[in-house]
C-alpha cells in the first residue's frame, strides 16, 4: 500500500470510530441518563441533618406533650429557614392526635399554625374558632384567628378581639396590623412603638421572634404611610435582631426593589436563596440591574416552581405572579395567577401583584375587586393607590 | 495574546453557564416514580430525596455532617427494602412481585439536592394495562410528603400524585402503543443500532461499482444501476428479517441471544470482507438474504423489550418492521446519490471502499469475540 493509501486508510478508520463512538451514548436509553453511579466513594451527596433519634427510637406512641414539643420543634425551626419540610413533619409528629376531634388545646393551636401556613385559611379558621367556643379565654387561639381574618381582610375580628389579648405586645401588634390595612398606620405605629418602648421594664421576658414581629410590623407601617426611611430604619433594626428571618428580609427587599436599590438586595439575600420567595427577588434585582446570570438564576426558580407545581401545590401563586409579568413577561398569566392568589389570600402583596398584572395586561376591568377592597378599607399605602389609580 | 485572552473569556463564559444551581431549594418533600409496563414486567425508577431517606434512615454513618456516595451504597440493601416496603404495584390479576434485590442504585438531583435513584423492575401475574399503585412511603416522617408518579407507555406519559390522603390510584388503560409508536421505535433502532448500520454500510460502499472478472471495481455508468443493485440487496434483506422477525416473535423459533448477537457481528464481518477479497461474487443480494436471516432474530429481542402484548403482536410487528425499513431506505437515500457521485474519484474507491470496509470489519470481528464470550472491550 502507498503512504497515501495507509494516511487515507488511518483516517477513515479514525472518523468510522469516532460516528459509532458519538452516536451510541445518543442511542442509550434516554429517560435514565441523568442518572449517575459515582466512582469516588467519598463524593459527598448531600448535607445530612444528624441521626434522626427523635424519629427512628420512638418505640411507644408518644405522649401528648411529647408530639406536641416534637411538632413545635419542626415549626420553629422551619420558621427560622423558610424550608417547608418542617411542616409536614411536624404534622407527622403529631401522629394520631391530628385527625383527633376531642384533642387538647395545645394540639388544635398547632394544628391551626400548620394549615394557616399551608394557606388552608378556613380549615385553620374552623379549628380555632371552634377551640374558642370551648376556652374563650384561650389568648393564643385569639391571636392566631386575628392574624389569619386579617390576612383575609376581615379586620372586625382583630378590631374587638385584639385588645382583649392579655399580653400588652402582643395585642399592640395585633391590633395595630388591622388599624394600618385599614387607613391608620400612623395610629398603629405610635401604638406598637409604645408597647415596644415598654419593654424591659419589668415587662413579660420576650422571645426573639415576638420582637422581630413587632419591629418588622412598624416597618410595614412607615411604608404604608410613604416614609420609606423610617421603613428602612425598622428591617434594619429587626435583622439586627435576627438576621436571616425570612419575613423581614423579605420585606426589607422588596422596600429595596421599590427604591430602585436592587444592588443592595444581591449581598442581602444571597445566602438565603433556597427559598424561592427570597430568590424571586434575586432574579428581579439581577434583571433590573442588566446581569446576564439573571437567565440562569431565572432558570432554577423556573424549575423550581415547575416542581411545586407538578406535586400540585399552590403556596406560590404570588411569587409566580411576579415572575411570569416581570422576567416572562406573560402579562395574560401573570393575572390569571393573581386572581387565583386573590381567591386565597387579600394582603397588600397581594393587591399589588394583582394591579401590577393587571396593569401590565391593560385589563381595567379585572382589578375591580382590588380596587373596591382599597376604598373600602382605606389602605393607605401610596404605591398600591397610585397603583390603582393608574390601572391601567 | 489577545487572543488567548479572548479564549479564556469564552471558557469562563462557558463554565457560568454550566455553572451548578445557586443553592439547593426549600420545597416541599415529594418522590418521583416513574413506572414502565412492558406487557407483564414493570421497569420502576425511583427518585427519593437524599434528604428524606436520611430523615427516616439516618445516612450519615460516620457522623461527619455529610451523606457520602459510600455511605449511601453501604445502606443499599436497607434502603431498598425500606422503600419498596412503601409501594405496592398490581394488576387485574394479582399483585406484582418487586425485585428489590437486582435493584440497582445511582444518584441524580432534582431543584432541591440530590436523590438517590433506584433502579428495578416489577413482575406481575398478568399485563399490565391497569396498573394498581399504593404509596405509603415516608408518610410516618413527613406527612406532606407526596409520590409524583409518571407512568409511562404509548407516546404520552401519565402524571399523577399520590399522598397521605389519597394513597392509591388504578392508572386505566396503560397505553397500547399506537403503530406509529412502533413504526419509530423500529426506525431508532436502526438508527441507533450500530451493528445494522455497520452490516448495511458494508453492503452499500460497492453498490456503485461492478466487480469485473479479474475480482476489480468498475464504477457503474448510470445510478439505475447502482439504484437497482440497492433495491434487490436491501428487499432480499427486509424479507429476511422479516420472516425470521414473525418466527421469533410468534414464539415458533427460539435462538439463544448470544449466538444471534454473536452471529449477526460475524455477518458484518463476512459483509465487510467481501469488498476487499471476493468472496460471494454477483450474488450479494443472497448474502443479504441469508445474513438478514440472522439479523431478524436479533430485531425480535429488540421488539421484545419494547414490551408487545400478546393480542396486538401481528400490528405491533408490521409497525415495527415498517420502522426498520424507514430507517434503512432514508440511509440509502443519504448515501446513495453521494457514493454515485464520488465513484469516479480516487478516494472513494481506497478511503471508503477500502478502508472503510476494513474498518467495519475490524469492529465486527472485535464484536464477534465479545459476544461470543461475553466480554467487553469497545465502547459501543
Amino acid at each position: 500500500m502507498s503512504r497515501r493509501r495507509i494516511a487515507a486508510f488511518a483516517v477513515f478508520a479514525t472518523l468510522i470510530t469516532t460516528v459509532i463512538v458519538v452516536a451510541k451514548p445518543a442511542a442509550v436509553n434516554a429517560a435514565n441518563v441523568d442518572v449517575r453511579v459515582p466512582t469516588d466513594p467519598n463524593e459527598i451527596l448531600e448535607k445530612s441533618q444528624g441521626q434522626p433519634a427523635r424519629r427512628k427510637g420512638r418505640a411507644a406512641a408518644p405522649t401528648v406533650d411529647e408530639a406536641v414539643s416534637l411538632a413545635q420543634a419542626e415549626i420553629d425551626a422551619g420558621r427560622a429557614s423558610g424550608d417547608p419540610r418542617a411542616l409536614g413533619r411536624a404534622k407527622a409528629a403529631l401522629g394520631a392526635h391530628w385527625d383527633d376531634p376531642a384533642a387538647p388545646a395545645s394540639v388544635v393551636l398547632l394544628r391551626a399554625t400548620i394549615l394557616q401556613s399551608l394557606h388552608e385559611f378556613a380549615r385553620a379558621d374552623a379549628e380555632l374558632t371552634g377551640l374558642l367556643s370551648r376556652s374563650p379565654e384561650n389568648d393564643q387561639a385569639r391571636l392566631t384567628l386575628a392574624t389569619i381574618r386579617t390576612v383575609r381582610a376581615d379586620y372586625k375580628y382583630a378590631e374587638t378581639e385584639c385588645p382583649k389579648l392579655g399580653d400588652a405586645l402582643s395585642a399592640a401588634v395585633c391590633l395595630g396590623n388591622a388599624w394600618s390595612l385599614t387607613g391608620r398606620s400612623a395610629a398603629a405605629e405610635v401604638k406598637v412603638g409604645e408597647a415596644l418602648g415598654t419593654l424591659g421594664q419589668g415587662g413579660a421576658p420576650r422571645t426573639r421572634a415576638e420582637i422581630v414581629w413587632a419591629i418588622s410590623s412598624l416597618g410595614e407601617y412607615a411604608e404604608r404611610q410613604g416614609a420609606r426611611d423610617r421603613a428602612e430604619a425598622y428591617y434594619r433594626k429587626a435583622l439586627q435582631v435576627s438576621p436571616s428571618d425570612p419575613y423581614v428580609l423579605r420585606a426589607y427587599a422588596d422596600l429595596l426593589l421599590d427604591l430602585g436599590r436592587p444592588a443592595e438586595v444581591l449581598p442581602l439575600l444571597a445566602p438565603y436563596t433556597e427559598q424561592d420567595a427570597l430568590l424571586l427577588r434575586v432574579v428581579v434585582a439581577k434583571k433590573r440591574l442588566g446581569q446576564t446570570g439573571a437567565v440562569t438564576v431565572a432558570r432554577d426558580l423556573a424549575e423550581r416552581f415547575a416542581a411545586v407545581r407538578l406535586r400540585g401545590d399552590r403556596a406560590h401563586l404570588r411569587e409566580e405572579s411576579w415572575y411570569e409579568r416581570e422576567i416572562v413577561g406573560d402579562a395574560a398569566r401573570a393575572l390569571t395567577l393573581a386572581q387565583e392568589n386573590w381567591s386565597v389570600q387579600r394582603e397588600p402583596a397581594d393587591a399589588r401583584v394583582f394591579l401590577e398584572a393587571a396593569r401590565a395586561k391593560g385589563d381595567l376591568a379585572a382589578a375591580t375587586p382590588v380596587r373596591a377592597l382599597l376604598a373600602e378599607t382605606h389602605l393607605e399605602d401610596p404605591t398600591l393607590l397610585a397603583l390603582a389609580r393608574s390601572t391601567p | 495574546m489577545k487572543r488567548t485572552l479572548h479564549v479564556v473569556a469564552l471558557l469562563l463564559a462557558a463554565l457560568a453557564f454550566f455553572a451548578p444551581r445557586l443553592a439547593n431549594a426549600h420545597k416541599a418533600s415529594d418522590s418521583y416514580l416513574t413506572l414502565t409496563p412492558h406487557g407483564e414486567m414493570v421497569e420502576v425508577r425511583w427518585d427519593i430525596a437524599l434528604r428524606d431517606m436520611d430523615a427516616a434512615l439516618g445516612l450519615d454513618e460516620s457522623r461527619d455532617g455529610h451523606i457520602t456516595w459510600g455511605e449511601l451504597q453501604a445502606a443499599r440493601a436497607m434502603l431498598t427494602e425500606w422503600a419498596f416496603a412503601g409501594l405496592a404495584l398490581s394488576v387485574d390479576a394479582g399483585a406484582c412481585k418487586v425485585l428489590s434485590g437486582d435493584a440497582e442504585l445511582g444518584t441524580t438531583s432534582h431543584s432541591d439536592g440530590a436523590y438517590a435513584t433506584l433502579l428495578a423492575r416489577a413482575s406481575c401475574p398478568g399485563d399490565a394495562t391497569r396498573l394498581g399503585v399504593k404509596y405509603t412511603l415516608l408518610f410516618d416522617v413527613d406527612r406532606l410528603h407526596r409520590g409524583v408518579v409518571r407512568v409511562k407507555g404509548g407516546a404520552d406519559d401519565t402524571i399523577f400524585v399520590l399522598q397521605d390522603s389519597a394513597r392509591e390510584h388504578t392508572f386505566e388503560g396503560v397505553a397500547k402503543a399506537s403503530p406509529l409508536h412502533f413504526v419509530r421505535e423500529g426506525t431508532l433502532h436502526i438508527w441507533s443500532g450500530i451493528d445494522h448500520l455497520a452490516f448495511l454500510f458494508a453492503l452499500l460502499f460497492p453498490a456503485v461499482f461492478r466487480r469485473q472478472p479479474d475480482g476489480k471495481w468498475a464504477p457503474v455508468p448510470r445510478l439505475r444501476d447502482a439504484a437497482v443493485d440497492v433495491l434487490r440487496i436491501v428487499s432480499a434483506f427486509t424479507v429476511a428479517h422479516s420472516i425470521t422477525l414473525g418466527l421469533a416473535s410468534f414464539g415458533y423459533v427460539s435462538l439463544p441471544s448470544r449466538l444471534v448477537e454473536a452471529t449477526i457481528a460475524a455477518s458484518v464481518v463476512l459483509a465487510a470482507v467481501n469488498n476487499l477479497r471476493p468472496l460471494f461474487r454477483e450474488q450479494r443480494w443472497g448474502v443479504a438474504f441469508i445474513l438478514g436471516l440472522v439479523h431478524g432474530f436479533g430485531f425480535s429481542s429488540a421488539l421484545a423489550d419494547l414490551g408487545a402484548s400478546r393480542d396486538t403482536l401481528l400490528a405491533t410487528l408490521v409497525s415495527f418492521n415498517v420502522g426498520v425499513e424507514v430507517g434503512q431506505l432514508s440511509l440509502v437515500a443519504l448515501f446513495l446519490p453521494l457514493a454515485f457521485l464520488a465513484r469516479n474519484t480516487q478516494a472513494y474507491r481506497r478511503v471508503v471502499l477500502q478502508a472503510g470496509s476494513a474498518a467495519v470489519a475490524l469492529v465486527g470481528a472485535v464484536w464477534v469475540v465479545e459476544r461470543a464470550v461475553g466480554l467487553k472491550f469497545l465502547p459501543f
